[in-house]
């Protein structure tokens, strides 16, 4: 997430080479990000090679916004780390 | 999640935003060709110094140099373009977006004084010009790039003073645009092509 909100959007190879995750493992995170409405998802061809490209959604955009905040909140110690 | 985890997700978060938003997408092959570009420019400035006269002179100036700028940007933003396709990323992110927005009133100031420059028929003064305008731009843009990028553009702003007070009388105001323009692209061109690919 933090990657596509930097650049926006990535394809699936791109992806995988910046995380050094399998192709199972990244489809896993991808799939479970895509059923939050978190990315979406393209797929295209490029000549008859199959391209996966995911781009991040503005509600994703905004989880990942909200997450980085609360982190930062629980270190200046205004948000309690155990969820309570 | 306590504290330390917080700490190390911040920190792993704030390492790839910074590498994903740094404009790389720059090509090397397109800083050699910019070079080479100038440096036909510059010979054919020669010539055409040597051969027309007076008003001639200015307008073949702003011909050969209007077309060296067209397509040397027209190649580094293809070459760019299809660095990012080979990446699998898009081209217009939010890094681009920044290094546009930067480069502009660098940009803005090398024309409208080379313009000036023109009327006035100071045609020496203009390679030092377009130095101190253009390493400008590149130094501002260079905040979000790599930091070869911050060196060129304080090489071409350095570069520009000296030649304004030193190399802005003929022949060595050509000599000097051949360097800056020319040499130093290809060189700068050079480096990147070996540190971050083609």
């Amino acid at each position: 997430m933090a990657h596509l909100a930097a650049v926006n959007e990535a394809d699936f190879l791109a992806l995988r080479k910046l995380l050094d995750l399998s192709d199972g493992n990244l489809s896993v995170h991808t799939t479970v990000l895509e059923s939050k409405g978190y990315i979406e998802c393209d797929k295209s061809f490029v000549g008859r090679k199959p391209r996966t490209t995911y781009r991040i959604t503005p509600s994703g955009r905004r989880a990942f916004e909200e997450y980085v905040a609360a982190l930062e909140g629980i270190l200046r110690g205004s948000v309690d780390p155990t969820g309570r | 999640m306590d504290k330390a985890e917080a700490a190390e997700d911040i920190k792993l978060i704030r390492e790839v935003m910074e590498t994903s938003a740094r404009y790389t997408n720059f090509s090397g092959i397109s800083g050699i060709i910019a070079g080479t570009l100038a440096l036909l420019g510059c010979g054919a400035t020669y010539w055409v110094t040597l051969a027309l006269p007076g008003v001639l002179l200015i307008r073949s100036y702003v011909i050969i140099w209007v077309l060296v700028l067209a397509i040397s940007i027209f190649q580094d933003f293809a070459l760019a373009q299809r660095k990012a396709r080979r990446r699998g990323e898009d081209y217009f992110t939010p890094a681009t977006a920044q290094v546009y927005k930067a480069v502009l009133p660098g940009i803005f100031v090398a024309v409208v004084l080379s313009i000036r420059a023109l009327t006035l028929r100071e045609l020496d003064a203009i390679p030092a010009l377009w130095c101190l305008g253009y390493g400008a731009a590149i130094c501002a843009a260079g905040r979000f790039s790599v930091r070869e990028a911050r060196i060129f553009g304080a090489v071409q702003l350095i570069s520009g003073a000296i030649g304004l007070f030193l190399f802005a009388t003929p022949p060595e105001s050509l000599y000097f645009l051949a360097v800056t323009f020319g040499v130093y692209h290809i060189l700068f061109g050079l480096i990147l092509t070996r540190k971050y690919g083609w």
